[in-house]
């Protein structure tokens, strides 16, 4: 080779790689130039809500933003969900995080540290009114008050701060394909009794397509039994509270639940547990062969390939199915067919409609490397208006957060419940717990294992192991003191050199938190003295009338005798 | 800086095949730098004083850099205020260098040199890698000796040292007796201090719950220190000790007392807060255990209206609906079968 294009030749990596660095200066460069230089005060929001519609909605709200305010310019970034932990991990470490982040997709853990450190409490908004909500009834609500959930995912109790916007509510329901319905039942919508509902599906199940595969009325799978569980199995539990609530809350707790179980208060022959695992034989038997070991993918396919009738599907998949079903069969949606208090079998155990948790969803927070950080809340306040709340779920065919905000006609159905039952069954504690009863329930839904032997295998499970799992269980959260402790440190020296009267919020947010790695020790001892006094706390009294207060409410509220007349 | 010069010198290393082990060199014996790229036989097209030239210039630009980033701030409270900010974005490292050179730069005894010892045992105590509590120890200790004893972080120091001593000593080794001695210790030392009402807390409800302390024991302590403290701001945790100390007594009356005293002391201090549990006690304790239908009334009626998204409000809401049935039966002669059976279905 010619000794200079030889030279030429060793040069070209040098050169390959100064020019790609150049490039990238270059990048970098004129975006560090446009956020410094630009008259603009400019504002960037990442999330990862890849879904159709999401990157439209944020810009219309942008644009709508920026008549408002000529000063401001939004620009989004949407990152692929399974990269985003990463990439939202990196950005905030390194300090180049945009303005606006979506929160999720890490570790709570972690999450934790990033409120602490990167994010910037939205507290001192909760309290006063959203501006963007002028003229109308929400005018002088606090924020806090206009969100439906009122802010109850925002509010992160180990650092004692409102930290996230959110924008969006959701629910599962259950999706049907309207045009195999009318062929196989004659009928417009499915029915919305339980009893109606099976007598329905074993009709379907007992019909052939025209290759003669028998159709499947419900198309199942590990993934899908999730929604099955927290809308129709799981409220048939409700009224195990009364014996499992040891500690007189109306919380169920696992470890809770676990004591109750070991002090023979509750069994998996508890009318309740009974009743749902009676339940889910019922619905599952009309899910397709061998559906425990299939995926979510798999599933949709049997839907979308017009094989089954039913799925169980959140509202943030009803844009994906819709999409499948396009140009081959409508899409119909209902709320499942929970049993009523008059089904024969069910009724007794059914007090009312399943409670429904109303937490938002897509949550927004600004971080502290923003320059514009009093820009970037105001935007979130913008989308938190009523007006814009509405408008951008009514572009995504979301539910709205905002109290009043409309949300389309066509999604009443996935308005949540928000008042109604709640499930009290927690047969895991973590460790050991979770392999077994996972066996041992799929072995039940696959029908290899009857419900005796079910509560056989199990009772014996709990006998052996259920005192290490709990004490684990205990042991953890005495771990986790040395973390709590780091918070309120955290706290306690920001209050420290912090001048009053800025001062006084951070110590009241402290002492809330201050003496909270001590309940942990509080708890294991509690723990400990409930373990060793089984058989008391099987016949403790738990929301029962006691003597004292029976006699009391006779004396208060008897009919009193006519007073005798008085004798002359 | 450091990776940028640092790298052509190990490729060169791994790649050149004039390099052994052990006769390592920077340049090859031609006076030519061997490529970073797997093109052994191709010699650098420049003599090897262009390519010092470079790392010299980049070096030089390094030092530069270097030396403007780290500019030091003058005065020792801007840079105690840096120094925060550093622990707070969990920069550790630099924020300790900060704190330890306001350290050295301060006389013993003056604030300034007391914050930057407390702020680098804080560092210390509280990164996740690198903890190093011996080190966060000996620094506590110093602040002790040399801060005078009026210095507010005194009360903090030796509850820190009290609680390094609790929460990072493993559960299977934890001397629940010498926790509460050290909590103690600092409540006596500092009884007016917010650090000194916290330890005293502590120390009690770990009498309670890990040393089986006699209910009215507790009960009596936390009377006194509400007596001689009477505007501590922790008085609504302590009420709620004082309400579960006449709960284990089985004295339900007087348990609620507290628990309602309690949850009004903590409300009015930070109404924000999430009191649905304090409710939820209340109402359902005054009316299983006490009968007092009225004051359960109030409570679950509280709890709807101020916590309308919780999950406890439908059983309140079947709570009312059982008052309303169990006072209809009661007028009308009747049992309520509320008092026998407990299938509560509103």
């Amino acid at each position: 080779m010619n000794p200079r294009l030889q030279r030429l030749w060793a040069l070209l990596p040098i050169v390959m790689i100064a020019l790609t660095y150049f490039w990238a200066l270059g990048v970098v460069g004129k975006r560090t130039l446009r956020r410094h230089d630009s008259d603009k005060t400019i504002i960037r929001i990442a999330h990862w809500q890849l879904e159709a519609g999401v990157r439209e909605g944020l810009n219309e709200a942008a644009a709508e933003y920026q008549k408002q305010h000529p000063h401001v310019e939004i620009r989004q970034e949407a990152i692929p969900e399974s990269g985003y932990g990463q990439w939202l991990s990196i950005q905030l470490l390194g300090g180049t995080a945009p303005d606006i982040v979506e929160i999720g997709a890490v570790p709570r853990n972690l999450l934790l540290m990033f409120y602490q450190r990167y994010l910037l409490p939205i507290t001192p908004y909760v309290a006063r009114p959203n501006p963007y909500n002028k003229g109308t009834d929400l005018e002088n609500e606090p924020l806090i008050n206009t969100f439906m959930d009122g802010l109850r995912q925002s509010y992160i109790p180990e650092i004692q701060e409102y930290m996230t916007i959110p924008l969006s509510r959701m629910s599962m329901r259950l999706f049907y394909n309207k045009t195999l319905l009318k062929k196989l039942t004659g009928r417009n919508e499915p029915p919305s009794d339980f009893r109606e509902f099976i007598l329905m599906c074993e009709k379907i199940a007992s019909l052939s397509d025209p290759a003669g595969r028998p159709y499947i009325p419900i198309s199942g799978s590990g993934y899908h039994l999730q929604g099955w569980r927290m809308s129709i199995f799981s409220p048939v539990t409700y009224s195990a509270y009364r014996e499992v609530d040891l500690n007189g809350d109306g919380r169920v707790g696992s470890d809770e639940w676990a004591i109750a179980y070991l002090s023979g208060r509750i069994s998996l022959e508890h009318p309740a547990y009974k009743g749902m695992f009676e339940l889910m034989e019922e619905v599952t038997r009309f899910f397709q062969q061998g559906w425990i070991g299939l995926n979510r993918d798999e599933a949709i396919f049997n839907f979308a390939q017009q094989r089954a009738l039913f799925i169980s599907s959140g509202l943030w998949e009803a844009g994906g199915l819709a999409q499948l079903a396009e140009g081959k069969f409508e899409i119909g949606i209902i709320d499942f067919p929970l049993p009523g208090p008059t089904d024969p079998k069910y009724g007794s155990l059914i007090e009312g409609p399943r409670y429904e948790n109303p937490e938002g969803s897509v949550p927004f927070a600004v971080s502290k490397t923003s320059l514009h950080a009093e820009t970037a809340v105001d935007f979130l306040l913008f989308l938190a208006s009523r007006e814009q709340n509405a408008r951008f779920n009514a572009r995504l065919k979301w539910l709205p957060l905002i109290v009043g905000a409309e949300s389309l006609p066509e999604l009443k159905v996935f308005e949540p419940t928000l008042e109604g039952v709640f499930p009290t069954f927690y047969p895991v504690l973590g460790g050991e717990s979770v392999i077994r009863w996972s066996q041992l329930e799929s072995l039940f839904l696959a029908g290899q294992l009857s419900f005796e032997e079910l509560n056989r295998q199990y009772s014996e499970f709990m006998r052996e192991r259920a005192g290490n799992d709990i004490a684990e269980y205990q042991r953890n959260k005495i771990r986790a003191q040395a973390r709590q402790f780091s918070i309120a440190g955290n706290l306690r020296s920001r209050a420290l050199n912090t001048p009053e009267p800025e001062a006084a919020p951070l110590w009241k947010h402290y002492r809330e938190i201050a003496l909270r790695a001590i309940e942990s020790d509080v708890s294991y001892f509690t723990t400990l003295k409930q373990l060793n006094d089984l058989p008391d706390l099987r016949e403790k009294p738990i929301y029962q009338y006691s003597g004292q207060a029976r006699e009391r409410i006779q004396r208060e509220f008897a009919p009193q005798p006519p007073a005798k007349a008085s004798t002359p | 800086m450091c990776i940028s010069f640092a790298l052509p010198i190990e490729t060169e290393l791994r790649h050149s095949p004039r390099t052994t082990p052990g006769k390592q060199s920077f340049s090859a014996p031609s006076g030519k730098v061997m490529l970073p790229f797997p093109l052994p036989s191709m010699p650098f097209p420049f003599p090897l004083s262009f390519h010092r030239l470079a790392l010299w210039c980049l070096l030089a630009a390094g030092l530069f850099l270097t030396a403007a980033h780290g500019k030091e701030t003058a005065s020792p409270d801007v840079a105690l205020r840096e120094a925060w900010q550093l622990l707070y974005q969990g920069e550790f490292d630099i924020a300790l260098r900060r704190f330890h050179s306001v350290g050295e730069a301060t006389a013993p005894g003056s604030p300034q040199r007391c914050e930057a010892l407390y702020g680098q045992a804080h560092c210390w105590t509280n990164r996740t890698g690198g903890r190093d509590l011996d080190r966060a120890r000996e620094l506590y200790r110093t602040l002790l000796s040399e801060s005078p004893p009026q210095s507010p972080l005194r009360p903090w120091c030796e509850l820190e040292l009290a609680q390094i001593a609790h929460y990072f000593t493993p559960l299977e080794e934890r001397d629940y007796a010498a926790i509460v001695q050290g909590y103690l210790s600092v409540h006596e030392a500092h009884p007016h201090s917010p650090a000194g009402e916290e330890a005293f807390l502590s120390a009690w409800l770990l009498k309670k719950a890990a040393l089986n302390e006699k209910p009215q024991t507790v009960i009596d302590a936390a009377l006194a220190f509400l007596q001689t403290h009477p505007q501590t701001p922790l008085r609504g945790q302590v009420l709620t000790l004082v309400a579960n100390s006449y709960r284990d007594e089985n004295d339900i009356q007087t348990c609620l007392k507290y628990l309602i005293e309690a949850y009004q002391a903590r409300a009015s201090l930070n109404p924000a807060f999430d009191y649905s549990t304090f409710l939820w006690q209340i109402a359902s304790l005054a009316e299983f255990e006490l009968g007092d239908l009225r004051l359960a009334r109030t409570y679950y009626e509280q709890l709807i209206r101020d916590y309308p998204r919780d999950t406890r409000v439908f059983p309140a809401r079947q709570a009312l609906k059982r008052i309303d049935a169990i006072i209809d039966a009661v007028r009308r002669g009747k049992t309520p079968p509320q008092f026998t059976n407990r299938g509560e279905k509103g």
